[in-house]
């Protein structure tokens, strides 16, 4: 065991892991983060996807050593009672983009990473960007369509 | 609560060196105990199958800089520590325009690799040094590489076809002490041009097989050189189909017919398929046969518009 800080959600967290602990173990059983997902565990449904220094990665194909020193954003660091929810999570909502929910916050944090970098995506690059991210309630068509009204809601705040 | 990973796979040291000389320095000391990552993706996929023991020391080399893109005289250096997320977004920057990897590049077959490599997961941490040294024959961008005879420079002092280095399954020719720093690739000059060309069953799903092909043709639109690397289900490590090659060359470029049947008659020569539960030899053997043929007029139809370009200006 070896003591670590990581920068996760905005907060430093201190605390003992093994050399061979995933980031997603980490983030579920050391710090009862459960809101993202184990899912495969082999790279492949992208239920367990995290935002890592602005980028989509799958925590669990990460060690938790990797991410020393990077900025970390699970689902529960995009909403708070000040703001409310995160606009890619009310565009899910209003959208209807969720049925059994299971893969919702990996489908969530990849559209955050996208919208992040690229605020008015096309169809495509919509698509391209979730190609890691399966659901197996086949909803996509509700999620390419809240990703749609995020990205409209982020461009028209930003403007506003 | 429950284990975090495979019970063969357990590192108790976790070392992130700062310069060149720590990494040999950790690798001499821990030899076979010690494995390098950098992306560390690959490592992961091999500890999760079991595929891997022993490893008591993981050596994290994303603190040497070695993520970059440069330019210089005849070659194109990669550090070895690049995400292909970041291959691509360096190689359309306003610096190398125009752009690297694009369709009317000679190293289009990189891009043409990065844009099916899949998920954006995977290659927002997934380096170019990695894809060479896990050594996994179902990997896209070795084979773009080898296609284009891209050459390892190797910490401390070597350099060595990157086609050399790789010897089977997860087995790289790296000696004690050595690892990967950097990818040359050279740029040729002339009409030449490249592409690379997958088949998988899922847009997220490692090649049933794949190609990549370079091209150079003459002042008459005849193949001059060819270079033609498989992976995917040929083998322990990519192939190169010589005797294919050889009997493209002299070819008139846009002669498919001509193509087709060097393809029918000496391909088979050059590879032997294999069987598992996605695809049979057979199939794959076909499906080699196509996507060669495809790759071949592919490059050449790219070298043929740099020839057009070339001459206009």
């Amino acid at each position: 065991m070896q003591e670590i800080e990581l920068q996760i959600n905005g907060r430093k967290q201190r605390l003992f892991i093994e050399t061979r602990d995933s980031l997603n173990f980490v983030l579920r059983e050391r710090l009862g983060l459960t809101g993202t997902k184990k899912g495969c565990e082999t790279g492949g449904c992208g239920s367990c996807t995290v935002v890592v220094d602005g980028m989509a990665v799958y925590s669990c194909m990460m060690y938790a050593m990797q991410a020393l020193g990077k900025n970390i954003v699970t689902i529960e660091g995009l909403s708070n009672p000040e703001k409310g929810l995160d606009p890619v999570q009310q565009a899910f909502m209003e959208a209807g983009g969720l049925q059994c929910g299971f893969c919702t916050p990996g489908f969530i944090m990849s559209a955050k990473a996208l919208l992040n970098s690229n605020p008015d995506p096309t169809q495509d690059e919509i698509k391209n960007s979730l190609v890691g991210n399966l659901c197996r309630c086949t909803g996509y068509v509700k999620i390419f369509e809240a990703i749609r009204l995020a990205s409209q809601a982020i461009r028209s705040s930003s403007s506003s | 609560m429950e284990s975090s990973s495979s019970s063969t796979f357990e590192p108790k040291i976790f070392l992130k060196p700062l310069n060149e000389e720590e990494v040999v320095e950790y690798l001499r000391k821990y030899g076979e105990k010690a494995r390098l990552i950098a992306g560390g993706t690959g490592i992961y996929e091999i500890a999760r199958r079991g595929l891997i023991s022993g490893v008591e020391v993981l050596i994290d080399i994303t603190g040497l800089r070695l993520s970059y893109i440069k330019k210089e005289r005849d070659l194109l250096k990669i550090g070895a520590c690049t995400t292909m997320s970041k291959m691509m977004l360096l190689s359309s920057s306003p610096s190398m325009s125009p752009s690297l990897f694009s369709e009317d590049s000679p190293l289009a077959a990189i891009g043409d690799a990065l844009s099916v490599i899949q998920p954006l997961q995977v290659k927002n941490v997934a380096t170019i040094g990695g894809a060479i040294c896990t050594a996994l024959p179902f990997f896209d961008l070795p084979v773009a590489l080898l296609s284009l005879d891209s050459i390892a420079e190797i910490s401390p002092t070597r350099r060595e076809k990157v086609e050399n280095l790789l010897t089977g399954y997860f087995n790289i020719d790296l000696k004690e002490g050595e690892f990967l720093r950097e990818i040359l690739i050279p740029l040729p000059d002339g009409y030449a041009s490249s592409s690379f060309l997958k088949f998988a069953i899922t847009g997220d799903d490692w090649a049933l097989l794949n190609c990549g092909c370079a091209i150079s043709l003459n002042e008459s639109q005849r193949i001059s050189s060819v270079s033609l690397v498989y992976g995917g289900g040929v083998g322990e490590k990519p192939r190169r189909a010589i005797k294919t090659q050889d009997a493209l060359k002299g070819l008139y470029s846009l002669d498919e017919e001509s193509i087709k049947r060097v393809f029918e008659t000496w391909l088979h020569e050059d590879l032997e398929t294999i069987s598992d539960s996605r695809a049979s030899a057979e199939y794959r053997m076909e499906l080699a046969k196509v996507l060669g043929r495809r790759a071949v007029i592919k490059s050449a139809e790219r070298a043929s518009r740099r020839m057009r370009v070339q001459k206009k200006n």
